[in-house]
């Protein structure tokens, strides 16, 4: 594994009101890393996964991506945020655009890259998710699994840095969740830096090189997935896993 | 049948009478059209401003302009607006009664699409601005491709039912001295004191015009709606 810093997450703190969701978390996530983040509900794993690209704003504490501290107030987020890659629960693809225009909006718009570059790219991508025979249909044509796979490819189309993801398998139905699961595990095999925020425990012990437990806004345990599954030195996450296991 | 007939004669035929009509319909469709011209583009600027604030809180003072705008003109009659504009504002002899509806119009119906937009706007599920924003497009950019698109959809058919409303309301045009076409009956019944005939002939002439309108929108609701069904 790489050593070279891509986020730094300092004293991180998030509270919606007096609801404190994030209580001082300090962590790195290294280039390469595959960091899948668990816990139960409430925990704080989606808000933190949130506050990677600033779609939530921490309370306090800061964030650097690749080196600049994005919760600064001259950073341009926009500029940010072309190189992190967010993937939704609900997919959130463009249902009034086609597949082919849902690829190639921000690449076109964002990235200045020319129309014919941008299909191409699309064509590539979408032939690697087994999808190029939806280019040209509508989201709504499509079922669940097929969309995110579409979600997963529309985002690395900006070739970002690195990709999260916020339970992407929990909205679909049981028998299309291994599809996307597979375009992650590939996706990881291209050394992509992902962070997971997924109740697949399968997909956390067999792709993640760190899984980290939150609960109550914090990183209450954080290790390798074998030490993590098989013999954690931690109450709530023993008690956590032999009800999700 | 011969009264009939004679009626029509009466009023529309003779001194070329039905001129008044095919006037008054010339200035109420000009009216109607740039009237909605200037509602669509103000409505939409005020829509944009108030869901903006009510999303980042920003542009505060701006949005407490438009309340108050809104407020204003929702609240008091269209007839009393076109009169401020035409006997007190526009005071100059050069300024065409046309025109001054053509801005009341228009100012008083960007208040009720202001709000219709954003009705629309707030329909859009969050998630729609999230993605576009994490993929980098900036707010103005995620609005104009995928917000805006999205809510115009759900919009047409209250937007529709607003300029069905519009066209009816120029009417009252005839309040600053433009001959439209309530007026241009108004003078056909002065000059043949026949009330039925005229009345009658604009009455069906506003119908027709709401009900072209009316499926040339619903044209164009299919057409949208095919995009997300078939592709």
């Amino acid at each position: 594994m790489e050593n070279k810093k891509l986020l730094e997450i300092k004293n991180l703190c998030k509270s919606f009101g007096d609801h404190d969701v994030l209580k001082d978390i300090t962590t790195d996530i290294y280039v390469g890393d595959v960091l899948c983040l668990v816990g139960p509900s409430g925990g704080g794993k989606s808000t933190f996964l949130r506050t990677l690209n600033l779609l939530e704003e921490p309370t306090s504490g800061n964030i650097l991506f690749e080196g600049i501290d994005i919760t600064a107030k001259e950073t341009n987020i926009d500029e940010v945020r072309k190189k992190i890659g967010m993937v939704f629960q609900h997919f959130n693809l463009f249902p009034h655009l086609s597949i082919m225009e849902n690829m190639t909006l921000a690449p076109i718009q964002v990235l200045k890259m020319s129309e014919s570059d941008a299909k191409n790219k699309a064509k590539e991508l979408l032939d690697r998710v087994g999808l190029i025979d939806k280019i040209d249909t509508y989201p709504s044509m499509l079922s669940g699994g097929q969309k995110q796979r579409v979600a997963i490819v529309r985002s690395l189309m900006m070739s970002p840095d690195v990709m999260l993801f916020d339970e992407p398998t929990s909205a679909l139905d049981p028998e299309m969740v291994g599809e996307v699961l597979d375009v992650m595990k590939e996706l990881a095999k291209t050394k992509m830096t992902m962070v997971v925020v997924t109740h697949e425990m399968g997909f956390a012990k067999e792709v993640a090189n760190r899984v980290a437990f939150l609960d109550d806004g914090k990183f209450a345990y954080e290790n390798s997935p074998e030490h993590f599954f098989d013999n954690p030195d931690n109450e709530r996450l023993k008690s956590f896993l032999s009800k999700v296991l | 049948m011969e009264n009939i007939i004679n009626a029509l004669k009466l009023n529309l035929i003779k001194d070329n009478r039905y001129m008044y009509l095919v006037d008054g319909l010339k200035n109420t469709m000009i009216i109607t059209l740039f009237a909605t011209i200037i509602g669509i583009i103000l409505g939409l600027i005020i829509a944009l401003i108030r869901t903006t604030y009510d999303n980042t809180k920003k542009l505060k003072v701006l949005n407490a302009i438009c309340q108050v705008y809104i407020t204003i003109i929702r609240g008091t009659p269209v007839v009393i607006q076109l009169m401020i504009l035409f006997f007190c504002i526009f005071t100059s002899r050069n300024a065409s009664g046309v025109m001054i509806a053509i801005i009341g119009f228009g100012i008083n119906s960007s208040a009720y699409v202001a709000e219709i937009f954003r009705s629309g706007l707030m329909s859009i599920d969050v998630g729609q601005m999230e993605a576009g924003r994490s993929l980098g497009l900036s707010y103005t950019k995620t609005l104009r491709y995928i917000i805006i698109p999205q809510a115009f959809k759900v919009v047409l058919p209250a937007l529709c039912n607003e300029f069905i409303v519009l066209i009816k309301e120029t009417s009252v045009a005839g309040y600053v001295a433009v001959q439209d076409l309530t007026k241009g009956g108004d003078i056909i019944r002065s000059r043949t004191y026949d009330a039925w005939t005229p009345l009658l002939i604009v009455a069906g002439v506003y119908l027709l015009l709401t009900c072209i309108f009316s499926s040339f929108v619903k044209k164009l609701e299919v057409s949208l709606r095919k995009n997300e069904r078939q592709g």
